[in-house]
């Protein structure tokens, strides 16, 4: 039963984190209809930008971490101020998969190459904000880490689901990716939120990817598999359902320590994600994505 | 026409690996071509008929591991084993085929993005595949005594399969086949209206992509001498979809030199393959945002441009001739 | 020349899709709870002039709303102004409920106040739509092309308007929509709603309106080219 109990735990708290870069992934895409493939490359600029401020230059970690922050969310509005809002507002056609997926796609590629040549190759955590060994209830065990990337979960999904189901901007925010003329008509101004959801999310990755880093390293590449897994959670929640992408990213980690726990470690990403693409091709449906413009 | 521009592709590459002769530059150019066999399908599974399926980098691996698997444990020869793996990616694509395409739009694009999350530690915890090392000892597709020999021999065989690729691309492209698959990428529900078998033709769209990145994936292991697991991971999709993107999505001859430099450019020099995906980032939104259709889609605007300006310039000509021998009428002639 | 009465006044409004002029120096006053048909054959440049007297589309020319400048290619302006559209086609938002399509309609206003007090204050819509209170929760991308159409009227009627426009209101509706629409019309104009009614149809355009102006190729009540088109009906018929 305990071994059940420590699995479960790591598993909600990878879970968590799924969870989180899925739903940044679904809110955005709701607003757009864009992926944003360097959501993972936020959260890795966040861990490895504190991780330089505070244990390399000895900046205070409260500031390093506003420092950061505030350079994600500044790097994010450049870019839909440079490349989106140019390639989006005021395009006449409609590319498809160049603006699905090869924009965010571009960015993502950029942060890695900067990155790269900045900062090198290390695997980096940022410090911990709550030092001391695993917490043990008899034979449970839960990382300290872990309880926060919880906690940060469930405020996140709170806070997400407040706005999108109280807010009239919820609803506005909602709208944008419905029709874009039909915003116009009605006055939402959809290129805002758009861009104020894409600094919103990097920065959200950010802190995410800090909080979550003293249990998985960062390196300059880890952006793309977070990104993937994200898309891969966001996907099963119609790309545009941020409470079902928590869900479904909770439901992935979970999923993923019990096949490592029981069934294989070595191969549980390949028996949880083999599974994962025969649901997809013998079930699409699944995905509840008839809404979704492709 | 396809045969002739396939024809040509494969004369330019054979003539050029012969003048490089055995050098490191022949070597790399051939490695280029052999992706560029892969990236050739991906204009029209991807550019053409806009299918979204990011499934190319797995086939390539099927394509590598399966001639390294027949060559080294099974004895076959480096041809046997490429025909053998051409059959096996056949054969993988039109049961994979069979499944995935029946997943429509983003739901096809994630079945394919989710493949390399379980293939790829496949390959790395796989003995049989080698592990984390992969499969070493595979034979070039020409031996020879002399290694200079043997690299410009195969080199010129993989030209002549890319040439056959590009004819048979292009062939399909310009085929009412082609005709239907551009239909059904602008609107899926008015191509079936106009009599297109969707799934049919989403299913042989699928198979030829596939069985083209099957092809340049053994090529490519040929070449290289081995396969690691690195090549059902998502860095190489990212690559083969760099190569086409930035040249020309709808150009297969763009597809072909996007393979070869961007192969280039990552083993040319130091700096530029440590700085190569910030290159490859900047180029990649400077080319989407000022044109789409890639760097093709720019040198194809341009002469249009000039064109038109000859044209102009061609008219104004006639139009003055036109006033000086006094006729009213061709003044006004469009 | 300036209308006192005028709410709106158009003047010399062109519109331009690259190198192909669809809308050219057309001028139109509205006076202040007129109803007005804008009638013409398909693809003639009504639509375009709409969109641009509404900031959808970019214009040359002016408009102005009591007297105040309306800018070029900015929905908003013309929203603060009182002008709403109600569009071709009427894109709604389909995925979300027919409650919320309304309550955006008065997003301009309310964008800063809770969904469920957003809805309380345009909720008075709802009583002239009766048909729609049994799907307020459905998604309007669920309902009947009428219902779709009344599901429009009512996210305009939201935004508290002083000047409607309405694109070709009828467009592939039934006979009975159809009539429902035109109630609907007349119980506006009734109530001083100034209103421009873009309609192929000017038969039935002219039932609710108080005058037509027809648009020909882009350009509005040309004398020489309405002479010319009704010379082309009288040969016709």
């Amino acid at each position: 039963m305990s071994n059940f109990l420590n699995l479960l735990a790591a598993g909600v708290t990878a879970g968590a984190i799924y969870g989180v870069f899925a739903a940044c992934i679904a809110i955005w895409f709701r607003v757009s209809n864009v992926l944003n493939l360097a959501i993972g490359d936020f959260a890795m600029l966040g861990v490895l930008g504190v991780a330089e401020l505070s244990q390399v230059d000895h900046w205070n970690l409260a500031v390093s971490i506003l420092v950061d922050l505030v350079g994600v969310g500044l790097l994010a509005w450049l870019f839909d101020w440079l490349v989106l809002h140019f390639a989006l507002d005021r395009g006449q056609a409609d590319h498809g998969i160049v603006t699905v997926f090869f924009y965010t796609f571009a960015l993502s590629l950029g942060i890695e190459g900067v990155t790269l040549a900045v900062l090198g190759t290390d695997v980096r955590s940022a410090p911990a904000f709550w030092n001391g060994p695993a917490l043990e209830v008899a034979d449970f065990h839960v990382q300290r880490a872990g309880l926060l990337v919880i906690g940060l979960a469930i405020v996140v999904g709170i806070l997400l689901w407040t706005y999108l189901r109280t807010t009239v901007s919820g609803r506005a925010a909602s709208a944008c990716g419905e029709s874009v003329i039909g915003s116009r008509i009605v006055g939402i101004d959809a290129a805002r939120y758009r861009r104020w959801l894409f600094v919103a999310t990097a920065v959200l990755a950010a802190l995410f990817g800090i909080v979550e880093s003293p249990m998985n390293g960062f390196t300059y590449s880890s952006g793309p598999t977070i990104s993937l897994l994200g898309v891969v959670a966001a996907g099963f929640a119609a790309f545009r359902r941020p409470g079902r992408a928590v869900v479904i990213g909770l439901a992935l980690g979970i999923a993923e320590a019990l096949i490592g726990g029981y069934v294989s470690t070595s191969y549980n990403d390949v028996i949880l994600y083999a599974a994962l693409f025969a649901l997809i091709v013998f079930q699409p449906r699944v995905l509840g994505l008839s809404t979704v413009p492709t | 026409m396809p045969l002739l521009t396939g024809g040509l592709v494969a004369v330019v590459g054979a003539v050029v690996l012969a003048a490089a002769g055995g050098s490191y530059l022949g070597s790399t150019i051939a490695i280029g071509l052999g992706y560029a066999v892969t990236t050739v399908g991906m204009v029209v599974q991807l550019g053409y008929s806009k299918q979204l399926a990011f499934s190319q980098s797995v086939f390539m691996g099927v394509g590598a591991y399966g001639t390294g698997i027949l060559e080294t444990r099974y004895g076959l020869t480096s041809g046997e084993a490429v025909l053998a793996t051409i059959g096996l990616g056949l054969v993988g694509s039109l049961v994979i085929g069979g499944i995935v395409t029946r997943a429509p739009g983003l739901a096809l694009a994630l079945a394919t993005l989710l493949l390399p999350l379980f293939l790829y530690p496949l390959a790395t915890f796989s003995s049989y595949l080698g592990s984390f090392t992969g499969i070493e000892g595979i034979a070039p597709l020409w031996n020879d005594a002399s290694y200079a020999t043997m690299l410009v021999r195969s080199g010129i065989v993989i030209a002549i399969v890319l040439g056959l690729a590009t004819a048979a691309a292009l062939r399909v492209m310009r085929s009412g086949v082609g005709l239907q698959l551009m239909a059904m990428s602008e609107d899926e529900r008015l191509a079936a209206g106009l009599g297109a078998s969707l799934r049919q033709r989403r299913l042989e769209v699928f198979v030829f992509g596939s069985v083209l990145a099957t092809v340049g994936g053994a090529l490519v292991a040929s070449s290289q001498g081995l396969v690691t697991p690195d090549i059902l991971a998502e860095p190489a999709e990212i690559t083969l979809l760099i190569m086409v993107f930035v040249a020309g999505r709808k150009s297969v001859v763009a597809a072909i030199g996007g393979a070869v430099v961007i192969e280039y450019l990552t083993t040319s020099s130091a700096f530029i393959s440590t700085n190569l995906t910030t290159f490859e980032a900047i180029a990649l939104v400077l080319v989407l945002l000022l044109e789409p259709d890639g760097v093709a889609g720019l040198v194809g605007r341009g002469g249009r441009a000039l064109r038109g300006r000859l044209a102009n310039r061609g008219a104004a000509g006639a139009v003055a001739a036109s006033d000086a021998a006094g006729s009213p009428d061709a003044a006004v002639a469009p | 020349m300036v209308d006192g009465n005028a709410i709106v006044e158009a003047s010399e409004v062109s519109v331009r899709y690259g190198k192909f002029l669809a809308v050219e120096r057309a001028s139109l006053s509205l006076r202040r709870g007129e109803c007005v048909a804008l009638i013409g054959p398909n693809g003639h440049g009504k639509s375009s002039f709409v969109n641009a007297l509404c900031g959808l589309v970019a214009r040359r020319g002016e408009v102005r709303l009591d007297g105040a400048l309306v800018a070029a290619r900015d929905p908003k302006s013309a929203l603060r102004a009182g002008l709403v559209l109600v569009p071709e086609r009427r894109h709604l938002f389909p995925a979300l409920s027919v409650r919320d399509n309304v309550l955006l309609g008065g997003y301009a206003k309310n964008r800063r106040v809770r969904a469920d007090r957003a809805f309380a204050d345009v909720a008075e819509v709802m009583e002239v739509f009766p048909e729609l209170a049994p799907h307020l929760d459905r998604p309007a991308g669920a309902l009947s092309g009428g219902q779709q159409q009344m599901v429009a009227l009512a996210r305009a009627m939201a935004a508290r308007p002083r000047i409607v426009v309405l694109d070709e209101p009828c467009l592939g509706l039934a006979e009975a929509v159809s009539r429902r629409v035109y109630e609907w019309l007349t119980m506006m104009s009734r109530q001083e709603l100034t209103i421009l009614l873009v309609e192929e149809n000017p038969v039935q355009a002219l039932e609710v309106a108080d005058r037509a102006v027809e648009m020909y190729k882009g350009v509005l009540d040309d004398p020489e080219v309405v002479a010319a088109v009704q010379q082309a009906e009288v040969s016709a018929s």
